[in-house]
């Protein structure tokens, strides 16, 4: 058995330095988070400081507002659409990328690493003249396609390094031992290549959630959640509500990560019971 | 399950396999929907775009015929050039940063909490399913000028009362700092799959070696991440170079980027004509750096190679 | 590791070379012919730019009941369901009878032409009165039918007839309002009397803010400069103004665009002076803090916004009967109680309005608002407006 990662990889003052530097960056990215959440009790349209009193009424008023809930749910949709296309695509042309041939495969790449470089605004005026030429309404299916566009760099930009650094012997033994092409994907590389696939998806389903620019101009009629509070922006009045929406949002991804530990723990159990012939403690 | 020696064919994946389809045709179709995709969602726009900056097409009906003159007005030293400079620079302060502040949040991912390590990845990133907008709406109270920042500052003593530091909030540097606040999070993704797919045995082979850590590190573990520390930066320059969002909130006068002047083109001035000529410039400003920053990672790997 | 030779490089490996981006650019080229090619088939809006056809006879119009119903309204936040049209709202009357319109959000002037000019078709949109010549110039509005507004009679007369042109009522004025400097007395001392220049007041440096708008900080320069009609300067005024503004920009902390962000701003203590509309007033007054919304001595800025009624609408009537609510008296109370705007009813009786609403922003002196007092933001020529805003735009960039 090999000698424990930890000990190559790192020092035991290393070790206490990056503890350290990953610390400071959830504070840094969780002050501003319990600030909101300070902001979402407080009893004043505007997040600014002296706390005044306590309340819930942006709750209750989010609990009441459908068209914001409705705005949340809409993300929510083309956000888990777009990132399943993106990532979809994004795998196809990993692989190509990374283990086919192809004449005018660096053109190939430059095209779809290219929504990178355009400013979304001007993306966006493109695709909506586009649509429009196009006579294709403008709506939720608009955002989907827009999304994509935007998501398919990124899912390559993580899909490929992985690709690259995967063993393709593995694959091909396979292969030889008489596995077809699907099989040897859903049973050898899928697996092994799903932590990425997952980080793909994460990244995209970010990204389309809150984005705006695009969206803003090929919504159509159809509201998204940052299209929502951006138009907010003009009165404070439904401030608070938003900020309260934000507040469950955290709250929600809160449960999901517990959720996710305790899990991983379980299976850990579950996993060493097994390895030493005992019953699941 | 040993794998026996003789059944590891050779790594030719041109090598005919009994049933399968030629092998370019497996690859063009694999390649087709997402190029097609991009090719009608996003070459056609960038198209118009182009034929909009050349007044081809034209925003108000009726004023539209072929002319440079647009071009021609910009290249000539127009304000916006020094301002698209000027967004490169702060862009690239932003990019380096992030990642150099990123990297050591991968390794740790990767590398040493290997067994929370997907929990902690989402402990990363699920601040950015709260809205964009209310996160620095929350910065915005930190770095003001009755903020907690410079709330602290009096508390302390350090600055006199209603002396507050001025330059927190809406600046250059509220921007950068808010961009490296946003980015870092985002840029540690690649290099972290990058370190997590690393060949441990590899770092145990240096070990055995007789490397030390540091050496490990620089020879081994470094160069192996490039490709994702690559990618990591074009996940944050390009984009950045962009940027119209967080100068617009957090800018002020003195922090405003390209992205805003052409933000503005399209928005309230109307001028989708020079607004065209603006993206265009910076569409192909960026793809010709991302070309040269491709080229120059090859000698770089064949060098250490 | 494998190492297969014959395999090709990563792609981040691999030069980008200049073969393989000559190779994209002939297939962007050969993209562009054909979508030039397509440019003739471009649809052009209705009505082909700037036509004023006189608006249909009511008679013409089929009656409400065989209309879709579907009324679609491209509106400012804070004028919608539920906050505006809530249960006990103004807009019930209207929903009960007709059901909930579809409320989508502009969030500028500029951003709302933006959206229809590149295919979006609302019903009614609710812009403000200096753009309604570039709505009609772009061909996608129609005259209202006022026989089918029954409370058009009570709406005050200047601001109806500034919805006009050439003769037709293309525009419906709802809701109007100042815009002034708005300053914290307890940190600010005018230099003098109560003046725009304020905004370039060295004393102030980094806590002014200006409003992100390419017309009116050239407005406003052309009034504190003693010009006879700031709203159409020529363009060696334009270029003085621009390169005095530029000198200036520096005292300024930001340009605010949103008025919730200025808002906060204020109440943060950040700003101290600001380009300011009622809104504001009432936020900082309710935020605890001391402030005058000034009466400048060149006069105060005002706007009027409204609405437009969409030349391709199948809900002409739908359109009409919304209108006619905003336009009542039950409506213009709501406006100016939560508001402080004033709204174009003039049969509002101001005794249920709060008091310092009426005195501050003269909800009861007509006169306070027309030339030489006030300023109206006006309709100006889109090419005028491009000469402003350009130079705005090199202010910015500066």
């Amino acid at each position: 058995m090999a000698a424990p990662l930890m000990d190559i990889a790192v020092s035991r003052n290393g070790r206490r330095v990056l503890n350290v530097w990953f610390g400071v960056l959830l504070v840094f990215l969780y002050t501003p988070l319990a600030l909101l959440l300070m902001f979402s009790f407080n009893d004043n349209n505007l997040p600014v400081f002296p706390l005044r009193g306590f309340t819930t009424d942006a709750y209750e008023a989010f609990a009441a507002n459908t068209e914001l809930r409705a705005s949340v749910v809409t993300s929510a949709k083309v956000a888990a659409v777009s990132s399943l296309l993106a990532v979809l695509l994004g795998l196809l042309a990993a692989v190509v990328l990374v283990r086919r041939r192809l004449v005018g495969k660096a053109a190939a790449a430059a095209l779809l690493l290219s929504p990178l470089v355009v400013p979304y605004i001007a993306l966006a005026i493109g695709l909506l003249v586009f649509f429009n030429e196009a006579s294709v309404s403008p709506g939720l299916s608009t955002i989907v396609m827009g999304h994509v566009v935007l998501s398919i760099p990124y899912t390559i930009l993580i899909l490929v390094p992985r690709l690259e650094r995967l063993d393709m012997r593995i694959e091909e033994a396979a292969r030889d031992l008489g596995a077809g092409v699907l099989q040897t994907f859903r049973l050898i590389t899928f697996p092994l290549i799903l932590p990425a696939l997952v980080s793909a998806y994460l990244v995209a389903f970010v990204l389309s959630f809150d984005e705006i620019v695009v969206a803003s101009f090929i919504a159509g009629d159809a509201t998204t959640f940052p299209l929502y509070l951006f138009s907010q922006l003009r009165f404070p009045t439904l401030l608070p509500q938003v900020i309260a929406v934000a507040c469950i949002v955290m709250a929600a991804s809160v449960l999901v990560l517990v959720g996710a530990e305790l899990a991983r723990r379980v299976a850990e159990r579950r996993l060493l019971g097994e390895q030493t012939g005992q019953p699941a403690p | 399950m040993a794998v026996e020696a003789e059944k590891i064919a050779p790594p030719e994946s041109a090598r005919g396999f009994p049933g399968r389809p030629r092998p370019a045709l497996v690859t063009t179709g694999l390649l087709a929907p997402p190029v097609l995709w991009l090719g009608v969602f996003f070459l056609v726009p960038v198209v118009l775009i182009f034929l909009y900056s050349v007044n081809v097409f034209a925003f108000f009906p009726g004023t539209q015929g072929f002319s440079l003159d647009a071009w021609r007005n910009f290249l000539d030293g127009s304000p916006f050039l020094d301002l698209f400079w000027k967004s490169v620079r702060m862009s690239l302060i932003v990019s380096v940063v992030a990642v150099v502040a990123a990297y050591p949040i991968a390794y740790y991912l990767a590398l040493i909490a290997s067994k929370r390590k997907y929990v902690l990845l989402l402990l990363i990133l699920a601040p950015f399913l709260v809205s964009y907008f209310l996160r620095i709406l929350a910065l915005k109270v930190i770095l003001g000028d009755q903020g907690v920042i410079n709330s602290f500052l009096f508390w302390t003593g350090i600055r006199a009362e209603g002396d507050p530091v001025p330059w927190l909030l809406y600046s250059q540097f509220t921007v950068i700092l808010t961009l490296i606040y946003v980015y870092v999070p985002f840029v540690a993704l690649p290099i972290f799959v990058t370190l997590e797919s690393l060949d441990r045995r590899l770092l145990e082979a240096a070990a055995d070696l007789g490397a030390s850590r540091w050496q490990t590190f620089r020879k081994v573990t470094l160069p192996l991440s490039l490709p994702g520390v690559i990618a990591a930066f074009i996940f944050v320059f390009i984009p950045t170079t962009g940027e119209y969002f967080t100068p617009l909130l957090v800018g002020g006068v003195g922090g405003t980027m390209f992205g805003n002047a052409i933000a503005d083109q399209f928005g309230q001035s109307l001028n989708w004509l020079n607004g065209s000529v603006l993206s265009f410039f910076l569409l192909v400003v960026v793809a010709v750096l991302m070309g040269i920053f491709a080229r120059y990672l090859t000698i770089r790997r064949v060098a250490t190679g | 590791m494998s190492s297969d030779q014959t395999r090709d490089d990563p792609i981040t490996e691999r030069r980008l070379g200049r073969g393989d981006f000559l190779k994209l650019g002939a297939l962007t080229a050969g993209t562009g012919i054909l979508a030039a090619c397509g440019a003739d088939d471009a649809p052009e809006p209705s009505g082909a730019g700037g036509t004023t056809g006189a608006a249909e006879p009511a008679e013409e119009h089929p009656p409400i009941e065989q209309e879709q119903g579907n009324l679609e309204v491209f509106e400012w936040a804070g004028y919608e369901y539920p906050a505006y049209g809530g249960e006990d709202g103004v807009l019930k009357p209207y929903i009960d009878q007709r059901g909930k319109p579809k409320f989508t959000f502009l969030t500028s002037d500029d951003q709302a032409l933006g959206r229809v000019r590149a295919g979006y078709r609302p019903d009614i949109v609710h812009p403000c009165v200096d753009y309604t010549g570039n709505w009609v110039e772009m061909g996608v509005v129609q005259p209202w039918d006022t026989s089918l507004l029954t409370n058009f009679a009570d709406l005050e007369e200047p601001l109806v007839t500034g919805g006009q042109i050439d003769g037709q009522q293309y525009f419906i004025p709802a809701d109007w309002g100042f815009s002034s400097p708005l300053y914290r007395s307890d940190h600010v001392e005018p230099d003098g009397e109560e003046s725009w220049a304020l905004f370039y007041d060295d004393r102030y440096e980094g806590k002014i803010s200006w409003w992100d708008s390419p017309l009116e900080n050239f407005v406003i320069w052309g009034y504190v400069n003693g010009i006879e009609d700031p709203w159409e300067m020529t363009d060696e005024q334009l270029d003085e103004a621009r390169d005095f503004l530029m000198s200036k920009k520096h005292l300024c902390r930001n340009f605010w665009s949103s008025q919730t962000d200025l808002d906060a701003d204020i109440a943060a203590g950040n700003i101290w002076i600001a380009y300011a509309w009622a809104g504001s007033y009432v936020a900082a007054r309710d935020a605890g803090l001391d402030v005058v919304y000034s009466e400048p001595k060149e006069g105060r800025l005002g706007w009027n916004c409204g609405f437009v009624l969409g030349a391709e609408t199948e809900n002409f009537r739908h359109a009409h009967e919304f209108v006619d609510i905003w336009s009542s008296v039950e409506s213009a109370e709501w406006i100016i109680n939560n508001y402080a705007y004033g709204h174009a009813n003039t049969s509002v009786d101001l005794a249920k309005v709060p008091e310092d609403y009426v005195s501050v922003f003269h909800l009861d002196n007509p006169e306070a608002r027309q030339e030489p007092n006030a300023h109206y933001a006006r309709p100006v020529t889109t090419e005028r407006r491009a000469a402003y805003a350009q130079r705005w735009d090199e202010v910015k960039a500066a």
